[in-house]
Protein backbone atom coordinates (compact mmCIF):
# COMPACT_ATOMS: atom_id res chain seq x y z
CA UNK A 1 0.00 0.00 0.00
CA UNK A 2 2.82 2.77 0.58
CA UNK A 3 3.50 2.07 -3.49
CA UNK A 4 6.63 -0.13 -3.38
CA UNK A 5 6.34 -2.67 -6.46
CA UNK A 6 6.50 -5.24 -4.34
CA UNK A 7 3.30 -4.97 -2.61
CA UNK A 8 1.39 -3.94 -5.82
CA UNK A 9 -0.99 -6.24 -6.82
CA UNK A 10 0.01 -8.25 -9.96
CA UNK A 11 -2.01 -7.46 -13.18
CA UNK A 12 -4.59 -10.12 -13.66
CA UNK A 13 -4.30 -9.79 -17.92
CA UNK A 14 -0.29 -11.26 -17.84
CA UNK A 15 1.40 -13.73 -17.56
CA UNK A 16 -1.02 -17.12 -17.17
CA UNK A 17 -4.07 -14.39 -16.84
CA UNK A 18 -3.65 -14.32 -20.58
CA UNK A 19 -5.00 -17.24 -21.33
CA UNK A 20 -7.58 -17.25 -19.02
CA UNK A 21 -8.89 -13.87 -19.97
CA UNK A 22 -8.72 -15.40 -23.93
CA UNK A 23 -10.96 -17.99 -22.03
CA UNK A 24 -13.67 -16.08 -20.50
CA UNK A 25 -13.81 -13.80 -23.92
CA UNK A 26 -14.84 -16.43 -26.17
CA UNK A 27 -17.54 -17.93 -23.14
CA UNK A 28 -18.65 -14.37 -22.97
CA UNK A 29 -18.64 -13.82 -27.02
CA UNK A 30 -20.19 -17.64 -27.08
CA UNK A 31 -22.73 -17.35 -24.34
CA UNK A 32 -23.72 -13.56 -25.84
CA UNK A 33 -24.26 -15.24 -29.39
CA UNK A 34 -26.13 -18.02 -28.06
CA UNK A 35 -28.36 -16.55 -25.72
CA UNK A 36 -29.04 -13.36 -28.21
CA UNK A 37 -30.22 -16.49 -30.78
CA UNK A 38 -32.10 -18.14 -27.84
CA UNK A 39 -34.47 -15.38 -26.56
CA UNK A 40 -34.69 -13.72 -30.28
CA UNK A 41 -36.00 -16.92 -31.61
CA UNK A 42 -37.47 -19.30 -29.59
CA UNK A 43 -38.08 -17.44 -25.90
CA UNK A 44 -41.51 -18.79 -25.34
CA UNK A 45 -39.99 -22.30 -25.59
CA UNK A 46 -37.94 -21.93 -21.72
CA UNK A 47 -38.15 -18.17 -20.78
CA UNK A 48 -36.00 -18.96 -17.88
CA UNK A 49 -33.43 -21.04 -19.32
CA UNK A 50 -32.83 -18.21 -21.85
CA UNK A 51 -33.12 -15.30 -19.77
CA UNK A 52 -30.29 -17.83 -17.39
CA UNK A 53 -28.19 -17.98 -20.95
CA UNK A 54 -28.60 -14.17 -20.91
CA UNK A 55 -27.47 -13.98 -17.30
CA UNK A 56 -24.76 -16.06 -17.75
CA UNK A 57 -23.56 -14.04 -20.56
CA UNK A 58 -23.15 -11.11 -18.65
CA UNK A 59 -21.10 -12.46 -15.95
CA UNK A 60 -18.69 -14.03 -18.36
CA UNK A 61 -18.65 -10.41 -19.78
CA UNK A 62 -17.84 -8.97 -16.45
CA UNK A 63 -15.37 -11.10 -15.71
CA UNK A 64 -13.68 -11.18 -18.92
CA UNK A 65 -13.62 -6.84 -18.45
CA UNK A 66 -12.33 -7.14 -15.01
CA UNK A 67 -9.69 -9.64 -15.77
CA UNK A 68 -8.28 -7.73 -18.71
CA UNK A 69 -7.97 -4.52 -17.00
CA UNK A 70 -6.02 -3.61 -13.98
CA UNK A 71 -6.91 -1.88 -10.97
CA UNK A 72 -9.33 -1.95 -8.05
CA UNK A 73 -12.03 -1.35 -9.86
CA UNK A 74 -11.51 -4.14 -11.87
CA UNK A 75 -10.22 -6.33 -9.88
CA UNK A 76 -13.50 -6.04 -7.45
CA UNK A 77 -15.54 -6.41 -11.12
CA UNK A 78 -13.93 -9.92 -11.89
CA UNK A 79 -14.08 -10.89 -8.00
CA UNK A 80 -17.60 -10.21 -8.06
CA UNK A 81 -18.30 -12.09 -11.10
CA UNK A 82 -16.43 -15.22 -10.76
CA UNK A 83 -17.91 -15.55 -7.53
CA UNK A 84 -21.13 -15.01 -9.35
CA UNK A 85 -20.34 -17.47 -11.57
CA UNK A 86 -19.14 -20.43 -9.23
CA UNK A 87 -22.38 -20.24 -7.31
CA UNK A 88 -24.60 -20.12 -10.95
CA UNK A 89 -22.61 -23.34 -12.16
CA UNK A 90 -22.88 -25.19 -8.83
CA UNK A 91 -26.88 -23.65 -8.00
CA UNK A 92 -27.49 -24.12 -11.81
CA UNK A 93 -25.71 -27.78 -12.60
CA UNK A 94 -27.65 -29.45 -8.95
CA UNK A 95 -31.19 -27.97 -9.97
CA UNK A 96 -30.86 -28.91 -13.58
CA UNK A 97 -29.65 -32.46 -12.65
CA UNK A 98 -32.27 -33.16 -9.96
CA UNK A 99 -35.09 -30.98 -11.51
CA UNK A 100 -34.82 -31.44 -14.95
CA UNK A 101 -38.01 -30.57 -15.84
CA UNK A 102 -37.24 -27.24 -14.94
CA UNK A 103 -34.47 -26.68 -17.84
CA UNK A 104 -36.21 -27.89 -20.75
CA UNK A 105 -33.55 -26.66 -22.62
CA UNK A 106 -29.52 -26.53 -22.01
CA UNK A 107 -27.59 -23.40 -20.90
CA UNK A 108 -24.11 -22.77 -20.11
CA UNK A 109 -24.32 -24.58 -16.37
CA UNK A 110 -26.47 -27.14 -16.77
CA UNK A 111 -25.05 -30.42 -15.47
CA UNK A 112 -21.68 -28.10 -14.18
CA UNK A 113 -21.35 -27.29 -17.53
CA UNK A 114 -20.77 -30.76 -19.11
CA UNK A 115 -22.03 -29.36 -22.85
CA UNK A 116 -19.21 -27.36 -22.75
CA UNK A 117 -16.50 -29.77 -21.66
CA UNK A 118 -17.00 -28.76 -17.52
CA UNK A 119 -15.18 -25.81 -18.54
CA UNK A 120 -17.88 -23.59 -16.92
CA UNK A 121 -17.47 -25.43 -13.67
CA UNK A 122 -13.09 -25.05 -13.40
CA UNK A 123 -12.84 -21.45 -15.21
CA UNK A 124 -14.32 -19.60 -11.56
CA UNK A 125 -11.83 -21.80 -9.70
CA UNK A 126 -9.15 -20.99 -11.84
CA UNK A 127 -9.91 -17.27 -12.15
CA UNK A 128 -10.55 -17.01 -7.98
CA UNK A 129 -6.98 -18.75 -7.25
CA UNK A 130 -6.03 -16.45 -9.97
CA UNK A 131 -7.20 -13.18 -8.56
CA UNK A 132 -5.64 -14.94 -4.83
CA UNK A 133 -2.39 -15.25 -6.63
CA UNK A 134 -2.17 -11.68 -7.89
CA UNK A 135 -3.85 -9.63 -5.03
CA UNK A 136 -1.44 -7.54 -3.27
CA UNK A 137 0.55 -9.44 -0.77
CA UNK A 138 0.23 -7.58 3.24
CA UNK B 1 -21.42 -27.45 -44.87
CA UNK B 2 -18.97 -29.77 -46.45
CA UNK B 3 -17.57 -32.58 -44.59
CA UNK B 4 -14.28 -33.48 -45.87
CA UNK B 5 -13.54 -29.31 -45.58
CA UNK B 6 -14.55 -29.23 -41.89
CA UNK B 7 -12.33 -32.16 -41.26
CA UNK B 8 -9.19 -29.99 -43.11
CA UNK B 9 -10.67 -27.26 -41.28
CA UNK B 10 -10.22 -28.91 -38.00
CA UNK B 11 -7.19 -30.71 -39.14
CA UNK B 12 -5.46 -27.37 -39.53
CA UNK B 13 -6.27 -25.68 -36.76
CA UNK B 14 -5.47 -28.62 -34.38
CA UNK B 15 -2.16 -28.67 -35.94
CA UNK B 16 -1.10 -25.01 -35.90
CA UNK B 17 -2.69 -24.81 -32.04
CA UNK B 18 -1.00 -28.20 -30.92
CA UNK B 19 2.21 -26.88 -32.67
CA UNK B 20 1.69 -23.18 -30.94
CA UNK B 21 1.17 -24.75 -27.70
CA UNK B 22 4.67 -26.84 -28.22
CA UNK B 23 6.40 -23.85 -28.87
CA UNK B 24 4.63 -21.75 -25.30
CA UNK B 25 5.95 -25.10 -23.57
CA UNK B 26 10.05 -24.85 -25.17
CA UNK B 27 9.45 -21.04 -24.08
CA UNK B 28 10.00 -19.68 -27.90
CA UNK B 29 7.80 -17.09 -28.91
CA UNK B 30 8.69 -17.01 -32.99
CA UNK B 31 6.56 -13.80 -33.86
CA UNK B 32 6.50 -14.52 -37.33
CA UNK B 33 5.71 -18.05 -37.46
CA UNK B 34 2.84 -17.78 -35.02
CA UNK B 35 1.24 -14.57 -36.99
CA UNK B 36 1.68 -17.09 -40.35
CA UNK B 37 -0.46 -19.68 -38.19
CA UNK B 38 -2.87 -17.80 -36.99
CA UNK B 39 -3.41 -16.65 -40.73
CA UNK B 40 -3.64 -19.62 -42.09
CA UNK B 41 -6.06 -20.60 -39.26
CA UNK B 42 -8.09 -17.56 -40.26
CA UNK B 43 -8.28 -18.65 -44.03
CA UNK B 44 -9.19 -21.78 -42.94
CA UNK B 45 -12.07 -20.47 -41.14
CA UNK B 46 -12.95 -17.86 -43.93
CA UNK B 47 -12.87 -20.21 -46.10
CA UNK B 48 -15.45 -22.44 -44.38
CA UNK B 49 -17.99 -19.79 -43.93
CA UNK B 50 -18.23 -18.41 -47.64
CA UNK B 51 -18.60 -22.27 -48.54
CA UNK B 52 -21.58 -22.19 -46.53
CA UNK B 53 -22.76 -18.75 -47.74
CA UNK B 54 -22.58 -20.10 -51.21
CA UNK B 55 -24.36 -23.17 -50.19
CA UNK B 56 -27.01 -21.17 -48.55
CA UNK B 57 -27.48 -18.96 -51.75
CA UNK B 58 -27.77 -22.29 -53.41
CA UNK B 59 -31.00 -23.10 -51.13
CA UNK B 60 -28.79 -25.31 -48.54
CA UNK B 61 -29.55 -24.35 -45.59
CA UNK B 62 -28.72 -25.33 -41.84
CA UNK B 63 -31.29 -27.00 -39.65
CA UNK B 64 -30.57 -24.04 -36.84
CA UNK B 65 -29.61 -20.95 -39.10
CA UNK B 66 -29.58 -18.13 -36.32
CA UNK B 67 -27.33 -20.08 -34.42
CA UNK B 68 -25.33 -21.40 -37.55
CA UNK B 69 -24.54 -17.24 -38.35
CA UNK B 70 -23.48 -17.24 -34.08
CA UNK B 71 -21.13 -19.56 -34.77
CA UNK B 72 -19.84 -18.60 -38.35
CA UNK B 73 -19.36 -15.11 -36.63
CA UNK B 74 -17.26 -16.21 -34.05
CA UNK B 75 -14.98 -18.61 -36.04
CA UNK B 76 -13.99 -15.36 -38.11
CA UNK B 77 -13.61 -13.39 -34.84
CA UNK B 78 -11.52 -15.63 -32.56
CA UNK B 79 -8.36 -16.24 -34.92
CA UNK B 80 -7.21 -12.65 -35.37
CA UNK B 81 -8.54 -11.15 -31.67
CA UNK B 82 -7.43 -14.17 -30.05
CA UNK B 83 -3.94 -13.36 -31.85
CA UNK B 84 -3.75 -9.70 -30.63
CA UNK B 85 -4.72 -10.21 -27.20
CA UNK B 86 -2.38 -13.37 -27.27
CA UNK B 87 0.98 -11.80 -29.11
CA UNK B 88 0.88 -8.28 -27.06
CA UNK B 89 2.08 -10.26 -24.60
CA UNK B 90 5.49 -11.01 -24.23
CA UNK B 91 5.66 -14.36 -22.82
CA UNK B 92 5.53 -18.34 -22.98
CA UNK B 93 1.86 -17.47 -21.87
CA UNK B 94 0.53 -15.61 -24.71
CA UNK B 95 2.08 -17.97 -27.57
CA UNK B 96 0.11 -20.35 -25.43
CA UNK B 97 -3.23 -18.34 -25.84
CA UNK B 98 -2.50 -18.00 -29.41
CA UNK B 99 -2.37 -21.70 -29.24
CA UNK B 100 -5.82 -22.15 -27.66
CA UNK B 101 -7.21 -19.57 -29.81
CA UNK B 102 -6.20 -21.70 -32.90
CA UNK B 103 -7.57 -24.88 -30.71
CA UNK B 104 -11.37 -23.07 -30.65
CA UNK B 105 -11.57 -22.78 -34.31
CA UNK B 106 -11.86 -27.31 -34.14
CA UNK B 107 -14.15 -26.64 -31.50
CA UNK B 108 -16.61 -24.25 -33.33
CA UNK B 109 -16.27 -25.73 -36.63
CA UNK B 110 -17.78 -29.46 -34.53
CA UNK B 111 -20.56 -27.02 -33.52
CA UNK B 112 -20.82 -25.39 -36.84
CA UNK B 113 -21.32 -29.06 -38.41
CA UNK B 114 -23.87 -30.49 -35.65
CA UNK B 115 -25.79 -27.24 -36.24
CA UNK B 116 -26.09 -27.14 -40.22
CA UNK B 117 -27.95 -30.58 -40.34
Amino acid sequence: MDGSTAQRPRRTSSGPGRLLVLVYGIFALSATARAAVQIATKFSDAPVAYLLSAFAAVVYLCATVGLARSGPGARRLATTAVTVELIGVLVVGTISLAQPDDFPDATVWSGYGEGYGFVPLVLPILGLLWLRHTRERA
Amino acid sequence: MIDGLAYVVQAVSVLVGLGTIGLALADRRPLTLLAYGLVLVEVAALVQVVVAIVQAVRGERPDEVATFIGYALTSLLVPPVGALWALSDKSKWGTGAAGIASLVLAVLTLRMTQVWG
